[in-house]
């Protein structure tokens, strides 16, 4: 790792009473490793947990008194895990508020993020990053929320990272030719979810192909395609079912609309890495079938990969990310039926132990790619490098908050009274010893 | 005895918890001997920007004497009440202005990323915390205010929860069948929970008190009455008098009361003390800290669906509605939170008169 010690602000949803997100899994498995060479203090909006202070060996703080922790110590960067969830709904509220790093997990987002993102007017704050002499926006005006996915996230980011280098590629396309506001030092560049190393067994049932999956049941999660090929194929099988536990219940009616008999199938609950690491580790084959640009296939991907197991994804959005020799892929639309029973029928060929030969290729992929300690070293250069050019958006920032705070009083004292030059004002009489009093002027 | 002004904050054209709070704490004040009045400056939080001039005005007030009277402590109530200055400054923290802490960032806030709001959080978050910080003695109504003072301004304060505003006079009855909601009228309250949760109640009525205090909330109730022809189900009765408040209390099948991170609520203990099952919600704050699922009230995820279930099971199982309500009721009683428990809030709230007290008596 590179020797600068930094001062990080780490923003990230910590999931509490639900399965871990994929930002808690990275936060969790990334930062005690980071700590051996930056200092880092997490911000969550979790209150109950926020109350006990400290998480993965870290402070843990709530976001709201990000600023006050930064103007008694400041930071030297904010690094944003963006996620489409409602969890992580205050970190797009509050890179809106502070310019940092955004590590992307999610390009495409649901909604446009909390209350707060739908009147902002970024576009005209972006435009007085550029111009510091532009008006503020007229608050009178709605302002026009038409920018792209992510562009409000990554518009002031000197530095984004993204966990699929699909996502990346969809940026650049999409989004970064807008981003005017970084003076050409925007950099966006790939930085993958880590896996832990995991203890390949043999499967246990040879006779029977193991087939363990992960999905959503919508469309998307094309249980559609799956299920009936499952049907037709000749020989034993079991499939083994990772779904939310909101979705078990249309899980169980795809089984029965598709004529599934339950003694073939274990649906499991709660979707979590844990849970998939157990399946994944007595599988034959790992099925991870996704075709939204919505959603993400890590980290449950790559722990199929370190397990060994071979792995089949979609021809479509993250399905892109890995290479053709570790995964079998196959295209959505009017072929995917008869290339998902093509590979299962192969793979029913084979005796347990040669099917786990095709899955010595992940494992290495794997090993080479995705290993804590270099995704730990990866994440700390890419921050150390990306330090100073934050730096000087943040003094930029600072004047746009300087400023912003010069003309909210102008606002305040419009309120007050209208302008009279020859009389002083109730405002300049009454109120503007209070602001001086409480530190406002 | 001492002179003492207690600083509530007057929305015009509407009646909340504080109102209450602030006349109950005057009248108990008095009832002990001493001289107590209240100072009420109008409260109007929009536009935002009006946040900053709201504090700055209670900033500027002289509060330590009026013609020639010394004040000798001062009670504040809630944001921006507490920005006033005053040597013997106590606190009974209502709550602050929460749209730029906990409601920052929900439906629920107005505070945005315009540069100017964030500013503007700033300076309020900073004052809170030097204006709470330089009272002499703190205290939060409920547990649930004193931990956001905590999370967000660094600042402890004990919790002193407010006794019934009626005292002994709560009382239960034969029940029928209608839901009582109780409270201002507002999206933050929750009431399209209740209006949405009667469609799949079968001959429930709902009889709501209170009146209106955002613009478009009766609106946007009425649409969602007419879209489930709920009209000859749903009552909204206004404000109503205390004996008439008691009586719905007394005979209602249940009372609803699920607002989004409640402060404390005194609808959560009236419904007890009259021994009326409460329903609220997993994410309702502070009616939390009295209600157990199942025992005293019933807990349930914030959805129509949810409230519906509950209303359906009580509807048809009397035994629960008393067995709940019974229990309730006795929950209050030990609770310390009916009539007598004034005693202790008022020697709370008065302690900075400690070191005070021999002029006290003197000029009394």
């Amino acid at each position: 790792m590179v020797e600068s010690r930094l001062r990080i602000a780490w923003f990230t949803d910590i999931s509490v009473d639900r399965p871990e997100s994929l930002s808690t899994y990275c936060s969790r498995l990334l930062i005690p490793e980071l700590l051996k060479h930056h200092s880092i203090e997490i911000f969550s909006d979790e209150a109950n947990l926020v109350s006990s202070g400290e998480i993965f060996g870290a402070r843990l703080s709530h976001y709201l008194k990000a600023y006050n922790h930064h103007r008694e110590a400041p930071f030297d960067l904010f690094l944003y895990q963006l996620e489409d969830s409602r969890a992580c709904r205050f970190i797009r509220g509050h890179i809106g508020l502070m310019p940092g790093v955004v590590w992307v997990h999610d390009l495409f987002c649901n909604d446009l993020g909390p209350e707060a993102c739908h009147t902002s007017p970024w576009e005209r704050t972006i435009k007085q990053f550029i111009d510091p002499t532009l008006e503020f926006s007229d608050r009178s005006k709605a302002p026009h929320q038409l920018w792209p996915r992510a562009f409000r996230e990554t518009s002031l980011c000197p530095v984004v990272l993204f966990s699929s280098s699909w996502a990346r590629n969809e940026f650049k396309r999409m989004v970064s030719n807008r981003l005017e506001a970084i003076d050409g030092t925007h950099y966006a560049d790939v930085l993958p979810v880590p896996v832990a190393e995991a203890e390949i067994k043999k499967p246990a049932h040879g006779a029977v192909l193991q087939i363990a999956s992960v999905s959503v049941t919508g469309i998307e999660g094309r249980s559609h395609k799956l299920l009936p090929v499952l049907r037709s194929l000749k020989e034993e099988w079991h499939l083994t079912w990772l779904v939310d536990q909101a979705e078990k219940d249309s899980a169980q009616a795809l089984l029965n609309e598709f004529g599934i008999p339950e003694s073939r199938v274990s649906l499991i609950s709660p979707r979590s890495i844990d849970e998939w690491s157990k399946v994944v580790s007595k599988s034959d084959i790992a099925l991870h079938l996704h075709t939204s640009p919505f959603g993400h296939l890590a980290p449950f991907i790559q722990s199929s990969l370190a397990a060994g197991c071979p792995v089949i994804v979609e021809r479509s959005a993250q399905g892109e990310d890995f290479p053709e020799n570790v995964v079998f892929r196959i295209t959505p639309g009017v072929h995917e039926s008869a290339e998902l029973r093509a590979i299962m029928s192969t793979f029913q060929q084979y005796m347990a132990d040669q099917r786990r030969e095709y899955g010595a290729a992940g494992v290495a992929y794997v090993r080479e790619n995705f290993r804590i300690e270099r995704i730990a070293t990866n994440l700390s250069n890419a921050l150390v490098g990306a330090a100073p050019h934050v730096s000087h958006v943040m003094d930029r920032w600072q004047r746009i908050g300087q400023r912003a705070r010069r003309v909210l009083l102008e606002e305040v004292s419009g309120l007050v009274a209208p302008k009279n030059d020859t009389v002083p004002s109730a405002y300049e009489l009454v109120i503007t010893p209070a602001l001086r009093d409480l530190g406002w002027m | 005895m001492a002179r003492i002004l207690v600083l509530g904050v007057k929305v015009p054209f509407s009646h909340g918890g504080q109102d209450v709070l602030v006349a109950t704490l005057v009248k108990e004040l008095e009832r002990r001997g001493h001289e107590a009045d209240v100072i009420a400056l109008p409260y109007n939080p929009l536009p935002k920007q009006n946040l900053v001039t709201q504090a700055a005005m209670w900033r500027a007030l002289d509060l330590e004497n009026f013609c020639g009277k010394e004040i000798d402590l001062v009670i504040a109530t809630k944001f921006p009440s507490y920005y006033a200055r005053h040597p013997r400054k106590s606190v009974w923290l209502v709550h602050q202005q929460r749209s730029i802490y906990e409601l920052y960032g929900t439906q629920y806030s107005d505070i945005g990323d315009d540069p100017r709001d964030e500013a503007l959080r700033k300076m309020l978050t900073d004052g809170d915390t030097k204006v709470l910080g330089e009272c002499a003695y703190r205290s939060s109504i409920s547990k649930n205010v004193a931990d956001r003072l905590e999370a967000f301004n660094g600042l402890n304060s004990e919790v002193l929860y407010p006794p019934l505003p009626l005292g002994n006079a709560y009382r239960s009855e034969k029940s029928e069948p209608y839901i009582l909601s109780v409270g201002r009228i507002c999206r933050i309250k929750r009431l399209d929970m209740m209006i949405n949760a009667l469609a799949q109640t079968p001959g429930l009525h709902l009889k709501v008190v209170g009146v209106p205090d955002e613009p478009d909330a009766m609106e946007f109730f009425s649409n969602e009455i007419r879209k489930h022809d709920l009209n000859s189900r749903v009552e909204f009765l206004g404000r109503v008098a205390n004996e008439e408040l008691l009586k719905l209390y007394a005979r209602a099948l249940a009372v609803f009361y699920a607002p989004f991170n409640e402060d404390y609520g005194y609808v959560t203990l009236e419904a007890m003390a009259s021994g009326k099952p409460l329903i609220t919600a997993c994410d309702s704050g502070g009616t939390l800290e009295f209600v157990q699922d199942g025992y005293n009230g019933f807990v349930v995820q914030p959805t129509p669906e949810a409230v519906a279930h509950v209303c359906n099971r009580l509807r048809s199982d009397a035994r629960l509605v008393a067995t709940v309500g019974t229990q309730a009721r006795a929950f209050i009683d030990q609770a310390g939170i009916m009539e007598s428990g004034w005693d202790r809030v008022i020697e709370r709230l008065l302690s900075p008169l400690e070191g005070h007290k021999k002029r006290v008596s003197v000029g009394a």
